[in-house]
């Protein structure tokens, strides 16, 4: 079986900055796999090229059979760890907005879960709190049922509730089988029974790229550690 | 997909939009019935509103042409905007429309307002109804040529910003040269594609109003040059935006 997501020798330069340095990865279906990483490692970079936001100055890159174009990002969901959405929307009606450039998205179920969250579907974009509308990204992510997931820093600058919110609903839809995703994240330890898969980053390069379990058993350590042990800070 | 985010550049626009007709129609209404007006004075403010209406529209096609995509990049929206499944030609063209659609609201409703003073001068009974309808013409056609005028200072100025994102130039300076550059290019460009269309006439019309003749001159080479630069300029701009454009 063909890989969903295959790179190879991806790099990116920004000015005399390089953010990759020769990535290679072969994602197969249904993984789910952690990119983990000190930041600016090179992470959302990855991501960024994925989805087609960000060019690669040079390498390959095939993502469900085809380079990162307007057609297949119908097939990937995409939460950007900035504060992307339209400010002066109306919570529904930017769910309206981005349901229409999709065929597999479920309005109602956008709603309801914006409602099981407490956002006010009529407040503006811009008046939701930071974890409020990092929760309507995810949310606006989950209402579809693409092939790939892509979260780039879902759980960071948010207050704990929120991230307990964020991390049952990417927990639920994941549980749901059958999608790719990839998760760049900090916060290892929420997300270690969710992770099929880690790959490290170090200053643009893969430095681990191991399958939980066994990365468990050969280091008989959970990833966490692992990770402190990598890019060191406090156990 | 184009008409949805024509839709969203609308509703995003509309404040400045009606800020923008704001301000005229508050100019016309006060230059309207501040006093009476005697019947070369009615041709005078009338050509006044629209005169005013016009620099207005010009700096704000100029405005929108360079903000609309730096706007988005300065919210981080633009980053959304290239997650969708969209591209160049979507997000460009509908830009464009959204503009093209608010300059034929603004143009329609300026050639109204143009006419406060006129029906001031109906009421006062210092305007036949046969100068009336050579005024609205004189009118229509001046507001007509803003109108073409600003959809192509938006089209040039929205390649600037797109080349601007792409090139991504270092510190104000370098912005300043670039600039400079781009609108001496675009002068030669337009006057060698004028110069295409030499075989094309310069008509001038004169035309009977209050009665002293009025000429008017239609310039079919320049016309047709603004087309040409248009379709070639958005061309571009799509192309770039494609090939180019990141976050």
């Amino acid at each position: 079986m063909s890989p969903t997501i295959e790179v190879a020798n991806l790099y990116k330069k920004y000015g005399k900055i390089v953010a990759l340095a020769n990535v290679s990865l072969s994602i197969k279906e249904g993984q789910i796999v952690g990119l983990c990483g000190p930041n600016g490692s090179g992470k959302s970079t990855f991501l960024r090229i994925l989805t087609g936001i960000v060019k690669p100055t040079r390498g390959y890159i095939n993502i469900l059979g085809d380079r990162p174009s307007k057609a297949n990002r119908k097939a990937v969901a995409y939460v950007s760890e900035n504060d992307v959405f339209y400010k002066w929307m109306r919570v529904e009606d930017h769910l309206k907005f981005i349901a229409g450039f999709y065929e597999d998205f479920n309005i109602q179920k956008a709603f309801e879960l914006v409602k099981a969250e407490g956002i006010g579907p009529k407040l503006k974009v811009g008046e939701l709190s930071r974890g409020n509308r990092q929760r309507l990204k995810v949310i606006s992510a989950v209402s579809r049922s693409p092939r790939i997931l892509l979260l780039d820093e879902p759980f960071s600058g948010i207050d704990m509730v929120s991230r307990e919110r964020i991390m049952l609903m990417v927990r639920d839809f994941l549980f749901e089988g059958g999608r790719t995703a990839i998760i760049s994240t900090h916060f290892v330890e929420g997300l270690e029974g969710i992770l099929e898969r880690v790959v490290f980053f170090k200053e643009g390069n893969v430095v681990l790229d191991e399958i939980c379990e066994e990365l468990r058993i050969k280091y008989e350590k959970s990833v966490k550690s692992i990770y402190f042990e990598i890019f060191g800070g406090e156990k | 997909m184009i008409w949805r985010l024509t839709l969203k550049d609308l509703k995003e626009n509309y404040i400045s939009s009606l800020l923008l007709l704001g301000v005229i129609a508050a100019l016309s209404v006060y230059l309207s019935i501040s006093r009476r007006l005697t019947q070369p004075e009615v041709a005078m403010m009338a050509f006044i509103i629209a005169g005013l209406g016009g620099s207005l529209a010009i700096f704000y096609s100029i405005y929108r042409g360079f903000s609309c995509l730096k706007r988005e990049k300065d919210r981080n929206t633009l980053e959304f905007l290239m997650s969708l499944p969209t591209d160049g030609l979507e997000v460009v063209s509908a830009k464009f429309f959204a503009f093209f659609i608010e300059m034929v609201f603004f143009g329609l409703i300026l050639f109204a307002i143009s006419h406060f003073p006129v029906c001031k001068g109906i009421a006062q009974k210092v305007l036949s109804s046969q100068e009336l309808g050579e005024l609205s013409m004189l009118l229509l056609y001046i507001i007509l040529g803003i109108v073409l005028v600003s959809l192509l200072l938006f089209l040039v100025f929205q390649l600037f910003e797109i080349l601007n994102l792409s090139i991504k130039p270092k510190g104000f300076l370098w912005h300043v040269v670039l600039f400079i550059v781009y609108i001496y290019f675009t002068v030669k460009f337009f006057a060698l594609l004028k110069s295409f269309f030499e075989f094309l006439p310069v008509k001038t019309y004169e035309i009977v109003i209050f009665n002293e003749v009025a000429k008017l001159s239609i310039d079919y080479q320049g016309l047709a040059a603004g087309v040409l630069v248009s379709l070639i300029y958005v061309s571009l701009s799509i192309l770039i935006y494609n090939k180019k454009v990141e976050v």
